[in-house]
This record gives C-alpha cells, sequence and structure tokens, in this order.
C-alpha cells in the first residue's frame, strides 16, 4: 500500500509544488496584512482537492487498469488514496495552524480562531469523503459537478429561509444548539463525525472500485 | 510442461463484440504470440487474464491460482501498449514507489535495466520518447522477476532497432525454462523471430494455437486457377481468395499439393499471409 501512497505523493507534488508554494506565500501574506485567518482555512480545502486530482491523473494515464495486475487487493489501492487524502488535508491543517500561531502571534483573532482549523479540516474531510467514492463510480468531473451542485443547494437553505419559502425553525435550533455546545466539544465530535464519515466512504468506494473494470 | 497460463472456454460479452470459448495456454519455457486483426479480442484476453475484466464464463488459471488472488498475480507482469506511469514521475520515484507495491521487487535490477536502455534515472517521463517509456514499462516488468511475463502490442509503433533490443530481452528472459512470454503484436515478423507457437485469434474466437515452426511447415500458399485449385482432396484448402490474376489459397501438406498439382506454385507462408487469408479470405 504504501507503494500507492508513494506513487500518488510524487505524481501530486511534481503537478502541485510550485502552484502550493505560490499559494501558501499569497495567503500568509493576505493573513498577516488582514490579521485575518481566513484565507488559511482555504489551504486545507485546497490540498484536499489537489489529492483528489491523483484520480483524474490515474484515469487519463491508464494507471487503473495497471493497477488491477499487480498483487495489490483493492481495498489496499482505494486505502492509499484515503491516506494521501487525509494526509494532504492534515498538512494543510499544520500550515494553517502554524501560520496562525507565529503570524498572528498575541492577537486576539488567533486565539479565537485556532479552533476552527479542526473544525475546517473535519468539514473538509466530511465533503471530501462524500466525493471520493463518486469520483470512483461515475469520474472525477462528474464528482466536481455533484460537489458545486451541493454547495449549491447548502447556500440555498438560509436564502430560501431568509425569503420565507422554508421554515427556519430547524436552522435557529441548529444555531441554538451551536451556541449552547463548548468549542472543546464541537471540534471533538466534528473530528469523530468526519472519521466515520471518512470510514463510511472508504468502505463504499472500495467496493466501486473493486467491481470495476478497465 | 507446467502451464503458466491456462485459459479455458473464456466467454465475455460486450454491446458490440464477444469472445467466445477462447482456450489459452501459456507453457513454461515457451513464447506465445497472440495474433488477430484489431477488435479480434487479443487485449481482452489478456485483461481477462489478468483480472483487469471479470469473464462472463469459462476458467483462468494464472500460475495455478485465480488470477484475482494478489499471490497469483505477484508472478505475473504486464506491459501494455503505453506507459501507465504519469508524466511528472522519473524512473527512480517509479522504482521507489513499485518497491512499496510489489514485495519481489528488485531495485538494483531495475537500475541495471535502465542503465542498459540510457534511461537517466532523475528524467521525467513526460520527456521520454515512445520508444524509452516502452523501455521502462519493460524494465519496470522485469525487475519484479516475474515467471510469466505478458506483453499487450508492446512494440506497436517502435522503430526496428528498439524492438529488436525488446525482442533481445524476451529471449534472455526465457532462457530461464520455468518462465514463459506471451505477446500480442500484429508485427509479425517480430514473431515469426522470437514465438515459439501462433495462437490466432479472429473474431472473438481461437482459430488455433500451434507450434510456429510446425504451422509454417505444414502449411503453404497455392496460386494457381480455380479449377485447379477445385482438384485438390477435401480438407487440403484452409482459406481461399480469388482476384484478377487467379486464386490463391491457404493450404494444407504443400509437399502433397505440388505432387497433385505439378505446374502451380505453392510459396512459403509467412504469419502476415495467414493473417490476410484467415480475416479477408473465405475460410473453409
Amino acid at each position: 500500500m504504501i507503494g500507492f501512497f508513494r506513487k500518488d505523493f510524487y505524481a501530486l507534488a511534481s503537478l502541485y509544488k510550485k502552484n502550493l508554494a505560490l499559494v501558501f506565500v499569497l495567503y500568509v501574506v493576505l493573513t498577516v496584512s488582514t490579521g485575518n485567518p481566513f484565507f488559511l482555512y482555504f489551504l486545507i480545502w485546497m490540498l484536499g482537492f489537489y489529492s483528489l486530482s491523483a484520480i483524474s491523473l490515474d484515469q487519463s494515464c491508464g494507471w487503473d487498469r495497471y493497477a488491477r495486475t499487480l498483487p495489490a487487493s483493492p481495498r489496499q489501492v482505494v486505502a492509499a488514496r484515503y491516506l494521501i487524502t487525509v494526509g494532504f488535508m492534515a498538512l494543510g491543517a499544520a500550515l494553517a495552524l502554524a501560520v496562525q500561531l507565529i503570524a498572528l502571534d498575541g492577537q486576539q483573532a488567533a486565539l479565537e480562531t485556532v479552533g476552527a482549523v479542526p473544525l475546517v479540516t473535519a468539514i473538509a474531510i466530511v465533503i471530501i469523503s462524500i466525493m471520493l467514492p463518486a469520483a470512483y463510480k461515475w469520474g472525477m468531473e462528474k464528482a466536481r459537478n455533484g460537489f458545486l451542485a451541493l454547495f449549491a443547494a447548502v447556500f440555498a437553505v438560509p436564502l430560501l429561509m431568509e425569503q420565507g419559502v422554508l421554515d427556519d425553525a430547524l436552522l435557529e435550533r441548529a444555531l441554538n444548539w451551536l451556541n449552547a455546545v463548548s468549542p472543546a466539544a464541537l471540534v471533538c465530535f466534528s473530528l469523530a463525525a468526519a472519521i466515520l464519515v471518512c470510514w463510511i466512504s472508504y468502505e463504499i468506494a472500495w467496493r466501486i472500485y473493486k467491481n470495476q473494470e478497465f | 510442461m507446467e502451464n503458466l497460463l491456462e485459459v479455458r472456454s473464456l466467454c465475455k460479452h460486450y454491446k458490440s463484440f464477444s469472445l467466445d470459448h477462447v482456450d489459452l495456454t501459456v507453457p513454461a519455457g515457451t513464447i506465445v504470440g497472440l495474433i488477430g486483426e484489431n477488435g479480434a479480442g487479443k487485449t481482452t484476453t489478456i485483461k481477462a487474464a489478468l483480472n483487469v475484466v471479470r469473464p462472463d464464463g469459462g476458467t483462468i488459471r494464472l500460475l495455478g491460482g485465480d488470477p484475482a488472488d494478489p499471490r497469483c498475480r505477484a508472478g505475473a507482469a504486464v506491459v501494455f501498449e503505453d506507459s501507465y506511469f504519469y508524466g511528472g514521475l522519473t524512473p527512480r520515484q517509479v522504482s521507489r514507489s513499485m518497491a512499496g507495491i510489489c514485495r519481489e521487487w528488485d531495485g538494483d535490477a531495475f537500475d541495471r535495466l535502465c542503465r542498459r536502455f540510457d534511461l537517466l534515472q532523475r528524467q521525467p517521463l513526460k520527456e521520454f520518447s515512445r520508444g524509452m517509456r516502452m523501455k521502462l514499462s519493460l524494465a519496470t516488468a522485469l525487475a519484479r522477476h516475474p515467471r510469466l511475463l505478458v506483453l499487450d502490442e508492446a512494440t506497436s509503433g517502435l522503430d526496428p532497432v528498439v524492438r529488436g533490443e525488446i525482442l533481445d530481452l524476451f529471449l534472455e528472459f526465457i532462457q530461464d525454462e520455468g518462465c514463459g512470454v506471451l505477446f500480442s503484436s500484429h508485427i509479425t515478423t517480430d514473431l515469426e523471430r522470437v514465438a515459439d507457437q501462433i495462437a490466432y485469434l479472429h473474431r472473438g474466437r481461437l482459430l488455433f494455437q500451434e507450434d510456429k515452426d510446425t504451422l509454417l511447415e505444414e502449411l503453404g500458399v497455392l496460386r494457381c486457377s480455380a479449377a485447379d485449385m477445385a482438384t485438390l482432396p477435401e480438407g487440403t484448402v484452409l482459406a481461399r481468395r480469388d482476384g484478377a490474376l487467379g486464386a490463391s489459397a491457404l493450404v494444407r501438406d504443400p509437399a502433397q499439393v505440388r505432387r497433385l498439382l505439378p505446374g502451380a506454385v505453392v510459396d512459403r507462408v509467412s504469419i502476415d499471409e495467414m493473417m490476410q487469408f484467415y480475416g479477408g479470405g473465405e475460410a473453409k
């Protein structure tokens, strides 16, 4: 399995290292100059989406067909893909945390938003865990389109509530619950939920992959 | 003799094409050339043999086991028509990746093959020519020390010099009599040079799998009038083509045909001509 991980890592590094370096510098500058760590959260998402590109690379160069002939089970092949995805997002989270703690040292904003990093990471893991089986089933392009549709739907809900089309009682209850829960408990709950969703996603994805023909 | 690959009554159905009860064996110590027209089913047969597609019927034994079992696949290595590694990787990275996938990976053997093929360890694959990519694929396959090497159109589009190097490597590989090669190609001269047996797939069916030398000795191309051809005993003419200048036929037992039709021309047959007769002629 480590070989599949290495193969993805080398491919993604060769494809994105310059892009990542540029974006990282830009986000650090924006964070320091505005005192707002919001841009750093994009790093987590971006690294998650970078790792998804490995699926497109495999499809474009016929790797999947070759991988099927190698002495590895579908579980191992897919597990390596999940490891690289979670690993990349963890790297993004570590970078975001480090920059926040160093560049915004002592600032109130930094202290308040440090807890947001694991929360954003958990949300990113959930979203990408939904996308991964879809990418195995229908290909990366369709999975991306599905993600955009999901994203639009999520944003449409508060809009519809504001205009009275949907009842906003549920949203209010959710916000009240979020206010009542301690930040530490919220972070723990989010990460636990993300791990669970990721595991379920993996169990679905390797079965899809196993039944595919190339 | 042990069979490294045994395909029995393999069936695979697609909307516009079917493999129909294909039987194929690759004995140890043998290079089996798999020939057939485009779309005859060569790649599908290879894919089924190596677990890339699931057969709809029949049985496949790869190195004595089920190809779906990763342990059985450990002893078989494949080279497809083009490289399957992302172009940003280098041979060194390919080696490190493969070392983590295949327990039997021999990094030193891979390095030796790269040096032999003049492949630079730190050069990205996207800068390689097609011939270099093919050599890398072959080095990747051989560094696993497989018992069965499977090549699907691996020499297509390569110049004669590179093809010659690759064919020499097959002949070295087969020196170990426990190893075997299944080699699908359209370049029949390559097969005439290295293959021990020829398996011919035609429209999803295996027409024959025969020893190459026997095949080329026992068959001939007869050129004569249609009337003369009609006098030959039944079963002598395997396939025929009629043209403006007379008829030609793929015939069994050329020596007997020469005796029966002393004025006719009976030439040695090439694999190319055999394919043309079966593929384009009227098979009997």
